[in-house]
């Protein structure tokens, strides 16, 4: 009897290496030879800068591009804490104020990254927010979320978030599995600002969401741009260029975005440099190319984003889905610190678990 | 006399659990009661803050949706792998059957649980049939509800339940089916009265190995779960992640342990008495 157990034990054992593994996405880019200046480790998040930009970037600077790829601000917040060998990571907005006070960064030398003149004055306006002067932080890229929908299936729609409580299109709505983002949308819909720390407002804003949850197919990351093409759902709360980038030609012109004329959230991400790295003048380099005309137009081009600068905009091949004055109106999400509670207990125990 | 190595033999072993096993449940412990820090990590601070979160009418519907789900799961799995491990018991060729029912392995699970979203999805293959058959016209969403969840574990988790199956079934001494027989027992009788409780310890083994990595499954009910099926494994990610509270995920984990230790202990307990009885039995034919 104890012999069976422990050896179906070793069968399992063996078998359950074959198992289970979500995330953790981790490649090596760039050629062994013809790096003679030394090497840069870059920590981004997964699929945001194409891979034939980081060849020439070693191929221009004969330095080594280490790159490692996550998929949230915590998961990269957890591993630089821990230690983690990188030089040049790219937070969001509410991330850098957050790793300043922790005495994460370097204070950035601007005349190093010459190529910061680039960037719009907008975009520049938007980061005095959460790193006044740049001091820590320089841009790379700006967006918002959307609402993208099939036209034949929603015909003139009203562009407002109350759209996902429609029942007109009960369970054919997605929305993008994010506590912030749809808390902002709930919160913009009833005019309150998307960082409110007012209990009595938050709890209308969740009572919206459990109205909307009852209505829509489901929280969803990662499955948006499939079950959109797919037409499972006809209508999405999403980052727009992560849809549209991945609809087939013949139907571009029945799908249609817009942004809801409550706004929501927007964010922003940049690029930090982290305090005591080894290879501080290379990670300057590295900031410094990625910011060049020639450069960002290739980046945004690649995944469809609005763009940070007017002289990167003129090199594009392809027009940006939208531009950054759209996002006026929306705000940054700000870091909640000891009130994110007030958020995450809803969330997970009315939204997530629910009635 | 000969030295005994028997302490050195088990040394890596013991050295393995230890740092791989023993440490980590430990620290998951600590930090379930220490206070939480709002970036991300804990304070080194003791505090019950995390239990008294859990104690919670939300949280205990999410452990009863979990352990449905398990339960559920479990339940069907095993009516499912008895008659295929009885099958490959009795079959000639049991090497190539066990071979077939490893080859899923072969196959990354991801892309495995992803191919069940292309069979249920409103495109996919179920779709097409139903459409065929002429039940429907409009798309059916079969993805998304706790249904899909319980289908694609029972799925995830067969072979698990075949091969222990397989291997008590195997050594069961099929005469004692014929004896049965001989003595006026039907098909049917025989193999419930005789063979079942003499493979009871493959079946127990067989549950253990599907209700336990299903009560802290996360992948499955994430990709295809929807708004009903929230399972605890998503909200220990939750509060890993975004949440920011790894007391609580320290806490629900504990949580999970304790559930599953107690059906471990029920089942060494049980086990300890059969065997009890197994040996009074040879006492008494003797």
């Amino acid at each position: 009897m104890k012999k069976t157990l422990l050896g179906s034990l070793l069968v399992a054992a063996l078998l359950l290496a074959s198992c289970d593994q979500k995330s953790s996405t981790a490649s090596a880019a760039a050629p062994a030879s013809g790096t003679p200046n030394g090497e840069v480790n870059v920590y981004n998040w997964s699929s945001y800068l194409p891979d034939d930009v980081k060849a020439d970037f070693t191929k221009e600077t004969g330095i080594k591009l280490n790159y490692e790829e996550y998929d949230s601000n915590e998961t990269m917040l957890a591993k630089v804490t821990a230690g983690g060998n990188y030089d040049v990571v790219f937070p969001s907005q509410d991330f850098v104020p957050t790793m300043i006070n922790k005495g994460l960064l370097t204070p950035l030398d601007l005349a190093k990254i010459p190529n910061l003149a680039n960037v719009d004055k907008t975009i520049i306006d938007f980061t005095q927010s959460f790193d006044p002067g740049n001091k820590y932080s320089v841009p790379y890229n700006i967006g918002a979320t959307a609402v993208v929908y099939w036209k034949d299936k929603i015909k003139d729609p009203v562009e407002s978030f109350s759209l996902f409580g429609d029942p007109k299109y009960k369970g054919k709505i997605v929305l993008l599995n994010d506590m912030r983002e749809v808390y902002g949308a709930a919160l913009h819909n009833l005019g309150f600002s998307a960082n409110t720390t007012d209990a009595a407002q938050l709890d209308k804003a969740t009572n919206l969401i459990l109205k909307w949850k009852a209505n829509i197919l489901k929280f969803e990351t990662d499955q948006i741009p499939t079950l959109f093409a797919k037409k499972e759902v006809w209508a999405a709360f999403v980052y727009p260029e992560n849809v549209l980038t991945a609809i087939d030609e013949k139907d571009k012109d029945n799908v249609g975005f817009f942004f809801p004329k409550e706004a929501g959230i927007k964010y922003q991400d940049n690029m930090v440099i982290l305090k005591g790295v080894k290879n501080l003048d290379n990670a300057y380099k590295f900031i410094d190319f990625i910011l060049r005309p020639d450069i960002l137009a290739r980046i945004d081009d690649a995944f469809g984003y609005p763009g940070i600068s007017a002289k990167a905009n003129a090199l594009r091949k392809v027009a940006p889905f939208y531009s950054t004055d759209k996002l006026s109106k929306h705000e940054f999400r700000q870091p909640l610190g000891d009130k994110a509670d007030l958020y995450n207990k809803p969330w997970q125990e009315k939204v997530l678990i629910g009635q | 006399m000969k030295k005994n190595y028997g302490t050195w033999y088990t040394l890596p072993l013991a050295v393995w659990i230890s740092l791989f096993f023993v440490i980590p449940i430990a620290i998951v412990l600590i930090y379930s009661v220490l206070t939480r820090d709002y970036t991300g990590g804990v304070i080194w601070k003791f505090s019950l803050d995390s239990f008294s979160a859990l104690a919670n009418s939300s949280f205990i519907r999410a452990t009863a949706t979990t352990v449905f789900i398990a339960l559920v799961s479990t339940a069907i799995t095993i009516v499912l792998a008895l008659p295929v491990a009885y099958y490959m018991a009795r079959s000639r060729s049991n090497t190539i059957l066990l071979l077939l029912v490893v080859v899923p392995f072969w196959v990354n699970f991801l892309i495995r649980v992803y191919a069940w979203m292309a069979v249920l999805g409103q495109e996919g293959f179920l779709n097409d049939l139903i459409r065929w058959m002429g039940l429907t016209n409009e798309p059916v969403t079969f993805l998304f509800n706790i249904w899909a969840v319980i289908i694609v574990h029972v799925y995830a988790y067969l072979p698990y339940a075949i091969l222990p199956l397989f291997t008590t079934i195997e050594k069961f001494d099929f005469g004692l089916l014929e004896a049965a027989r001989d003595l006026g027992a039907s098909h049917v009788k025989s193999l419930t009265k005789i063979m079942l409780p003499n493979v009871q310890s493959g079946i127990i083994t067989a549950v253990l190995f599907t209700f336990i990595p299903i009560l802290g499954s996360y992948a499955i009910p994430d990709l295809i779960g929807g708004t009903d099926s929230t399972m605890l494994g998503t909200i220990v990610a939750l509060n890993l992640r975004t949440g920011n509270n790894w007391p609580l995920a320290s806490a629900i984990s504990v949580v999970l342990t304790i559930i599953t230790s107690v059906g471990l202990l029920l089942y060494f307990l049980y086990n300890q008495r059969l065997e009890k009885v197994h040996l009074q039995f040879q006492e008494e034919t003797k």
